[in-house]
């Protein structure tokens, strides 16, 4: 079964990839704006006291990766997803730009009034 | 009746020397430092898979040890945690501040490590060639991000 994996390319497992990691990195600094901002949100995700809400913030990133990429490896499977390679490249450098911007303290701390 | 009480220097005994050794270093330092040396070699190998497909497999290897690196890294932390260790918005000094930051910005390297894994175990030794240069360009950035996190959240570590 592996032999037959490895034998082929399969490019909408790796396009797959890309996508969901940079839509996970999305879902991670907007769960984290909703953490500073809401306390319901806060009391969902603190899963463990002791550590705080960032158990529940990791395993909400780690979920979101699993279950994009099982969908879009269904989405795309079997299809032509080449003309998809550049965007979503160029998709996944904006995401990590926007991830690093989005969790400095002065950006997400940030209020108009 | 009197009574004398003898004290014995244990400064100079090796198990004791080696007990107080022990108790200096943390686990969990251990296992990041790993993960900075494992990224650096990442690094090194994901510029030469371009001209050596011979390297993905290597390049596989290190990614996945730096993958348990990281996540025993963030296991131990947890299970260490006396305070939550994210902090949210309760914080008055600097120091804090990173300490949240350094929190998050600890989810890139994971979640970047497991999409270059899947993207070379995809492609495996065809990733040097011509048609395969996007996925190439995704694994030498995710790697270099790799990189730069890790020295980032260690550098955070010593304010």
């Amino acid at each position: 079964m592996f032999k037959r994996f490895f034998g082929r390319i399969h490019e909408s497992v790796a396009l797959s990839a890309i996508l969901a990691a940079s839509l996970s990195l999305h879902v991670a600094w907007i769960d984290n704006l909703l953490l500073i901002r809401s306390g319901l949100a806060r009391t969902w995700f603190n899963l463990n006291p002791e550590i705080g809400p960032i158990t529940g913030l990791y395993l909400d990133t780690l979920g979101a990766f699993f279950v994009f990429f099982f969908l879009l490896v269904a989405f795309w499977r079997g299809k032509d997803c080449s003309h998809w390679r550049e965007r979503t490249f160029w998709f996944l450098i904006a995401s990590i730009i926007f991830f690093c911007v989005m969790t400095v303290p002065v950006v997400y701390e940030f209020r108009v009034t | 009746m009197s009574s004398v009480v003898t004290t014995i220097d244990y400064s100079h005994d090796v198990t004791y020397m080696c007990m107080n050794l022990f108790s200096l270093i943390d686990p969990a330092t251990i296992l990041f430092v790993a993960a900075l040396v494992l990224s650096g070699s990442a690094l090194t190998l994901v510029f030469l898979i371009g001209n050596n497909s011979s390297l993905v497999r290597p390049l596989m290897g290190v990614l996945m040890v730096l993958l348990f690196c990281l996540f025993g890294t963030v296991a131990l932390e947890f299970s260490a945690a006396s305070t939550p260790s994210y902090i949210l918005g309760a914080f008055e000094d600097v120091a804090l501040k990173l300490s949240t930051h350094r929190w998050l910005l600890f989810q890139l390297p994971i979640l970047l490590t497991m999409m270059a894994l899947i993207v070379l175990s995809a492609y495996h030794d065809r990733i040097s060639q011509k048609h395969a240069g996007m996925y190439r360009a995704s694994v030498i950035v995710a790697v270099c991000v790799i990189f730069a996190s890790l020295l980032v959240i260690g550098l955070e570590s010593y304010v």
